[in-house]
Formats: C-alpha cells, structure tokens, sequence
C-alpha cells in the first residue's frame, strides 16, 4: 500500500471546479505517476485549459467539489491547500497557453528570482547572478535560445513562438515534478514546434510527469504520450494510448461526446 | 494670521536684532540681504497657501500653519553623534567629486569632502564669500540677476521666500567655463527635527537648505541633493535651489526626497537655462509625510532643452505632491517630463504640469507623461496638465495614465515560485525604474537603482 502512495505523483478525484460562475469542471478524474507522460485533448470548451489552471491555483477558479493530492516527501498532500507559490516551490510548473508580458522585469532576473525562490524552499544556497547566468546559459541550447533574450524584459515583444519557448525555457530552468503544458503547440510552425517538443523530450526524466493539454494530435507525433485522455464536458470520457490521438485525429470527437 | 507665521516673525526678528548669521557673520553680501528683507513680505502678508489657491487645491499644508514652529539650532557635538545613523544611511554608494553636508542647515566640515578638480568649486556659501576666486566672486553678484526677487516678481511660494528670509547657509557649486565633472556632486541635508508628539499643536522645527549652482560655458557634472531626516521627528524643510545653466552647459541633477516618515519637506528648484544648454532633471520622492515639490525651468535662450522626470513611491498616508513649471521663453527649445508614480495604502499623490510656451517662441517642443500604478484602492491621485501656448508653430503633447497591478502578472509571478510581496515589489521596481534608465550617467544610474529598489520593498497589493 505505502509503495503504491510513493508511485503517485498527483491524484485528482472527482474534480469539479467553476470559473465566473460557470461550472466548468464536472468530476474529473486523473492519476499521475513518475516518468508518465500524459496527453489530455478535447473539444473547445471542454475543460482543457480550466484544468490547468486549477491544478496551478490561479485565484478566478473556484473548485466546489474532490480533492487534489500531490506527493510531497512520500506523502499525499492536498494541494489544493497550497497558494499558487508554494505549489511551484513543490514542483508544480504551467506552461501559459498566452504567456505573460511583462514590461521592465528582464528575463533573466525574473528566471533567476524565480529559481532562487526554488532554492531558498528546498534550504539551498541561492545563486548570485553570475553563477545563475553560467546555468542558465547551459538551459538556452535546450530551446536553442539566443542569449540576448535574456535581457529584454519577460515576453515583451516576443514572437507567439518564442513565448513558447520561453515557456519551455523556464521549465528547464526550474526542473518541476509535475508540468501542466497549455496548448503549447498552439500558434507554432513547424520548426518551432519542433524544437519546443524537442526540449520537452529532453526533460523527460524517470521521475518527473508531463502534461500536454492541447487540441491537436500534431504535438503528440514528437512528444509521445503513454496516455491519451480524452476531455469533454468537464470529465474524461476516454483513455487510451497514442493510438487514441490518431483515431480522434481522423474522427474528431463526436463519436464520444455523444 | 496662524501660529507658524507669528514663529516665523519671531525667528526673523531675532535674526535682524542680532543680525546673527553666525555661518555668515562678517561676510555680509548686500544684495542678499535685502532679499530677506523683501521675502518676508511674502509669508508674512500672505501666510502659507490655503487650499483656496488653485496651486494648492490637493496639499493641504495646515498642519504646518497650525503648528508652533521652532527654529532649528545648529548642532552641538552629542546632536552630530546621535544623528550619524541617519548620516550613515544618507551615503550614496558613489565615487563622489566632492560632497557637502549640512546639518539643519549648518555646513558639517568633517562630514564633507571638498573637490580637487581644476574648476570646481563645492564649499559652504560662507565661504564663499570669503573667496578670493574672481570666478566665485562674480558669479554670487550675478546671482541676483537670475534668482533675485526682481526676477520672480510674485511667483514664488511663501516657503521659497521663508528659505530666502531664514536661510543661514547654503551649498554652492560653480563649475568654471569648460570644466568637466564626470563623478556627481553630492549636496545632503540632514535635519535633526523634534520629537513628535500625539497632541496638537504640533511642535516643529524649521530648517532652510539651500543650493546656489552655477555652471559656466561648456561646463558639465552631476549634482545630487540628498535631503534625510529620522523617523518621528518631526520638522518641516523649505529647500530651494536655483540653478544656472550657462551656455551650451549640460548638468544633470537629482533631487532626492528621503526624509523622516513625521517630516514635511516644501521646496522649489529654479532652474535657468542659458543658449544651448541641457538639464536632466530626477527629482525622487520617497520619505516624509508630506512632500511638496514646485519645479520651475526656465528656458531662456534658443537651442535649450531640458529632461524633467520624477518619480515617487508612496505609502501609508504619505502625500506628494509635484508641480512643474516649463517655461519656453524663447523659440527653438525642447522640454520633455516623465513623471512616473505607485501609490500603495493610503496615500495620496498630485502631479501638476505646467508648460507655458511664450508668444515669440516658435518650434518650441515640449511633451508631457505622467504614469502612476496604483495597488490599493483606497489611494488617490490627482494629475493635471496645464498647458499655456500663445506660439503657433509649436509641438506640444501631453498624457496621463493611471494604471492597477494586472491580476495576471501576479499570478503569472506565483506560477513561477515567486511570492505575491515579491511579485509586487519586481513590478513596481520594473515600472519604477524607467525614470531612472532614462539618466544619461551610467553613475548615477548605479547610485540610483538600489535606492529604487529599496523604496519598492514591502509593498502591498489589493487589486482583488
């Protein structure tokens, strides 16, 4: 029983959760276990993009009903519990569907505070800005970022693919356990989708998750999933391997909201 | 006629009676002295501003009419010991050129640092007089041209006349034609104030700090005026600082406004500006209760231009309050002011631009910005341009904003394991700091940011 708690990353139960008033999620249920990677797709309006942002904590979403647990030191804690902050100092990391600009805050002070932020959480030394800018270097190849980026202030003035791989950048940096990605694919050509899926390959590890949220199956032939959910009315109505993307991809999903 | 006023006859009187400026003694400059004399008509006559007066509509200034005010004394040496915290946290980490520092306004030999620069001249107003440097001696006869009352007719406050009448020294700064002056100039006044009490009548000390500058021809530098106090005492500071830009001049100067959270500081710079020449203006208001700021600029001769920023960040129940007075006196001149501002709490914040554009003063060019961030609903601002044009051919734009902390920032910021007290201090800091990049001086960039920086920490946000 202990050991089968220690496999489970982040356990949602009966998840029902309203934004504006609008009852959105309608008991959903998820379990998430180290080295998974999960795809969850759906139709617009699903529930896709609220899912993400509850599991984040952002502060418009009201949750109504079920429980989030999430592993911490080999036990389930109730995440929902933990303010926006705490629950990134634990390793729980959102990749923006619109990714924020902020003007006057550099990228690379924003990285830094927020890795320092990680740091001082765990009670490890933080790092000074030119051990920071040593590691961080290394993190740009992974999304073959130039380096100037860095010193302009937080997506200001990016291209919808750089935010992107901003996004991936900041995951790089921050090496979460859990990683919620919405619809990270979306407004990416070809080449930038390559290398955001790229990076996302190359932080998979054994004991991190990821989850891709997203409303195509192009994604899914450079990140392949060991689950795809399918996502609609606030409740996953189907599970399956990457063969399910395929089978949606050429369906659509009417045939399972019906 | 209220309390204050009858203090300051009082002072005054005893001023006449012993003509006792002790700094000053022996080296008496006519023409100032009867300056003092025709100041006092201005405060005494008048009083201080009422909020009836359009110019002071948003600053109430009772609590210093009301108050019984008490001349500030020089300071003894048990004084000086007591005040070397606020001393120490009034340095400026900066290479300084030279740096003066007054106490109540009495010039502190031990704490300064004179100038070894061919050309410059930073020292003590009364020793200046004392001065056989020709350069000195004329450019203090020929302040009064610029600075006398002759040449504001009425337009001064009655805090600049009460600075003129009471002050008993000041801080000169003349850069002689062509001197160059890369590190900044540091002029800091430290008022040591009066215990605050919970009762009114409040008892205030007055204290009068003084900035006579003059740069010649093709002369530049940097000056900082670093004004400090303690924390709950209360006093109240009439600065005023007259600037003189010579032709094809370029000086930079930074008002810095730190004083104590019970201390009220109500002064002017005038700045005139001769051919050609540029001023970069920073004034930086972070402490005091209330903080009044009346700026006048005065474009005199064709090819001059002046940058005019502000920024203050206020909390609690402070007040600022910022009125600026662009002058295009002539044509083929430039003004552009940059006022930015956060307000958290309470606090309460005017911003008054004035820009007047002379009938003769053709392809004049001037803008105008004020930006304010605003984090807690109970806190107010007042902005408003003023905009005076008798020229045609001019260019003259000008704006306001008043902007929340957007909720998304915020969040996006904890998503990333940043605190929301942190999130809200990088915001501010990053609104804040424009002003600041906008220096021409990578030095006093530097001297300025942490300051910046420090001013934003523990602020609060309430947009939800």
């Amino acid at each position: 029983m202990e050991k089968d708690m220690a496999q489970t990353l982040l356990e949602i139960r009966d998840l029902h959760a309203s934004v504006e008033g609008k009852h959105v999620l309608k008991g959903l249920n998820l379990t998430i276990r180290p080295g998974e990677v999960h795809a969850i797709m759906g139709p617009n309006g699903s529930g896709k993009s609220t899912l993400s942002k509850v599991i984040a904590g952002h502060p418009a979403y009201e949750v109504t009903a079920g429980s989030v647990r999430y592993e911490i030191n080999f036990q389930m804690r109730d995440l929902l519990e933990m303010e926006p902050d705490v629950r990134a100092k634990e390793g729980i990391f959102l990749a923006f569907q619109y990714p924020i600009e902020v003007p006057g805050v550099s990228n690379i002070a924003f990285l830094r505070t927020s890795f320092n932020a990680i740091l001082k959480h765990q009670g490890s030394q933080e790092l000074d800005e030119t051990q920071f800018a040593e590691f961080v270097n290394k993190k740009l190849e992974i999304v073959k970022m130039d380096p100037r980026f860095l010193d302009r202030p937080v997506n200001v003035g990016f291209s919808g693919g750089e935010k992107k791989r901003n996004e991936i950048l900041q995951m790089a940096v921050l090496s979460p356990r859990v990683a919620f990605l919405d619809e990270t694919d979306s407004g990416l050509d070809i080449d930038a989708l390559r290398i955001v899926a790229d990076g996302v390959n190359r932080l998979r590890t054994k004991d991190n998750a990821i989850v891709l949220v997203t409303h195509y199956q192009r994604l899914l032939d450079y990140v392949v999933p060991d689950f795809v959910h399918v996502l609609a009315d606030g409740r996953i109505v189907e599970t399956g391997d990457k063969s399910l993307a395929v089978t949606l991809e050429a369906r659509g999903y009417d045939w399972l909201v019906k | 006629m209220n309390q204050a006023i009858e203090n300051f006859k009082q002072i005054f009187a005893e001023l006449q009676a012993h003509r006792a400026l002790p700094a000053l003694a022996g080296t008496p400059l006519a023409w100032l002295e009867r300056e003092r004399e025709l100041a006092v008509e201005k405060w005494s006559v008048d009083g201080l501003p009422t909020r009836k007066l359009e110019a002071w509509k948003y600053t109430s200034v009772q609590a210093i009419s009301d108050a019984e005010i008490v001349d500030a004394g020089g300071p003894d040496a048990r004084a000086l010991a007591e005040l070397e915290s606020v001393h120490e946290s009034a340095r400026m980490q900066v290479a300084v050129a030279a740096e003066l520092v007054f106490v109540n306004g009495r010039f502190i030999p031990q704490w300064s640092t004179l100038p070894h620069i061919a050309g410059l001249h930073v020292l003590s107003l009364a020793a200046a007089l004392r001065s056989d440097v020709p350069y000195v001696r004329n450019v203090l006869s020929a302040m009064r041209e610029t600075f006398g009352s002759a040449a504001h007719k009425g337009a001064e406050t009655a805090f600049a006349a009460l600075n003129t009448s009471l002050f008993r020294d000041a801080a000169v700064v003349i850069a002689e034609d062509d001197c160059f002056v890369g590190s900044p100039i540091i002029l800091t006044f430290i008022q040591s104030g009066t215990a605050s009490s919970r009762v009114a009548p409040q008892r205030m000390t007055a204290v009068y700090p003084k900035v006579l500058a003059h740069f010649g021809r093709h002369s530049q530098g940097h000056v900082i005026e670093n004004h400090i106090g303690p924390n709950g005492a209360t006093y109240v500071s009439t600065s005023l600082s007259d600037l003189h830009l010579g032709d094809s001049s370029h000086v930079s100067y930074v008002k810095l406004q730190r004083e104590g959270d019970h201390g009220f500081h109500v002064g002017t710079t005038r700045v005139f500006q001769a051919r050609d020449s540029r001023l970069d203006s920073l004034q930086i208001s972070l402490g005091a209760k209330l903080a009044r700021h009346d700026l006048k600029v005065r474009l005199a001769a064709p090819g001059a231009e002046a940058v005019v920023d502000g920024l203050y960040i206020v909390r609690d129940h402070q007040h600022v309050d910022n009125h600026t007075a662009i002058e295009h006196a002539v044509g083929d001149t430039r003004s552009d002011q940059l006022y930015k501002g956060v307000l958290d709490d309470e606090s309460r914040a005017v911003f008054n631009g004035r820009i007047w554009i002379n009938q003769d003063a053709q392809r004049s060019n001037s803008s105008q910005l004020n930006n304010n961030l605003i984090l807690s609903m109970k806190a107010e601002i007042d902005t408003k341009p003023e905009l005076e044009i008798f020229a045609d051919d001019v260019k003259a734009g000008h704006g306001a904003t008043v902007g929340r902390l957007d909720p998304e920032h915020l969040f996006y910021f904890q998503s990333r394991a940043i605190d929301p007290a942190s999130a809200v201090a990088m915001l501010a800091e990053g609104f804040a700091q424009e002003v600041v990049f906008r220096r021409g001086s990578a030095v006093v960039r530097e001297a300025l940011l942490p300051l910046v920086r420090q001013a934003v920490r523990g602020l609060k946000v309430s947009v939800r």
